[in-house]
């Protein structure tokens, strides 16, 4: 899920992801383990697939085989995060049709809450990623710790709503 | 000063006037030191509190998940005095190259305005009965996480 703070926190994170700033590489990534990590829905497992797809590619423990395998974990988040939040939405959507018509007194609406926690989460994801890239500035490996940042961040995340959907 | 204090204030408040009044809370530190050295990283949130939880029995989950908090809070504490003396260096190197970077502060105000609106929100759900132990679950889960991240940051370079 982008953001559009995105830009100005994490340029170089973005360059990296979107551009394809590294040399055209294929990378062995399964979707299975990630997947399995959704399933057991425990934040510890975020990074898994990642650590398989650079077991499972030649010249994957290079910075920038490290950095693709970061970054197709990091897409399959962003996507399920995606499809988690529209989920979401129509929930949340359904829960204040349903308050609405019981005519629940002052409750707050679901669906500006959870719009105002996602704009929330993009800025900290911004913010924490960019300050971690920053610490690793200068080195090859910013990129990838950029990218791991982001990856850890929106699998988590993505537990998070993926939980809260009924 | 915002309008409606912090989740985390009042969680730590209400921790605190708990603790005052119940000295038998079980210390969570032992079940998360040894959690944490067995490398297990975000595996271990919550271990402290089941501990808690385990020893005082029913109706302790919210003051054993605000001890376990209280203990994440500190590691915070102590990641971010380490990663602020090392602050002015980074931003100077920020600086040369044009990059606009936010500061650690930036960032610690991005993370309480997102857990207060991530458990806030959580709270709208569970309205009515127990929301409690709910609110105080979902800021543990996520100040845990930031106290991991910040103490990563601060490592390994």
């Amino acid at each position: 899920m982008s953001g559009r703070g995105s830009r100005a926190v994490t340029p170089a994170l973005l360059a990296l992801a979107i551009s394809g700033a590294a040399p055209a590489q294929t990378v062995n990534f399964d979707p299975a383990v990630a997947q399995g990590c959704l399933d057991r829905g425990e934040a510890a497992c975020i990074g898994e697939a990642t650590e398989a797809c650079v077991r499972a590619t030649p010249g994957g423990a290079s910075t920038v085989g490290y950095a693709l395998c970061t970054r197709a974990e990091l897409t399959w988040w962003d996507d399920r995060l995606n499809a988690a939040y529209q989920r979401m939405l129509v929930q949340a959507r359904g829960i204040d049709a349903q308050s609405s018509s019981y005519g629940t007194p002052n409750r707050p609406s679901d669906e500006a809450a959870l719009r105002a926690m996602q704009r929330a989460w993009i800025v900290y994801r911004d913010a924490t990623c960019g300050y971690e890239e920053l610490q690793w500035w200068g080195g090859t490996g910013a990129h990838g710790a950029g990218l791991a940042c982001a990856m850890r961040l929106t699998g988590a995340q993505t537990l998070y709503l993926q939980s809260l959907v009924f | 000063m915002r309008a409606r204090a912090t989740l985390a204030a009042i969680c730590v408040a209400a921790v605190a006037a708990q603790t005052q009044a119940d000295t038998e809370v079980p210390d969570p530190s032992d079940a998360l030191v040894q959690c944490i050295a067995r490398g297990a990283g975000a595996a271990c949130i919550g271990e402290g509190a089941r501990a808690c939880m385990d020893q005082m029995g029913l109706g302790s989950d919210g003051i054993c998940l605000g001890a376990e908090n209280a203990w994440w809070l500190e590691r915070i504490a102590t990641a971010t005095t380490a990663m602020r003396n090392r602050e002015p260096e980074a931003m100077a190197r920020a600086a040369r190259r044009g990059m606009p970077v936010a500061t650690l502060d930036q960032v610690t105000q991005a993370f309480d305005t997102y857990r207060d609106a991530a458990c806030g929100w959580r709270v709208a759900h569970w309205e009515g009965m127990h929301t409690g132990p709910v609110e105080m679950a979902c800021v543990l889960r996520l100040t845990a996480q930031h106290a991991l991240w910040l103490e990563a940051s601060g490592q390994d370079r």
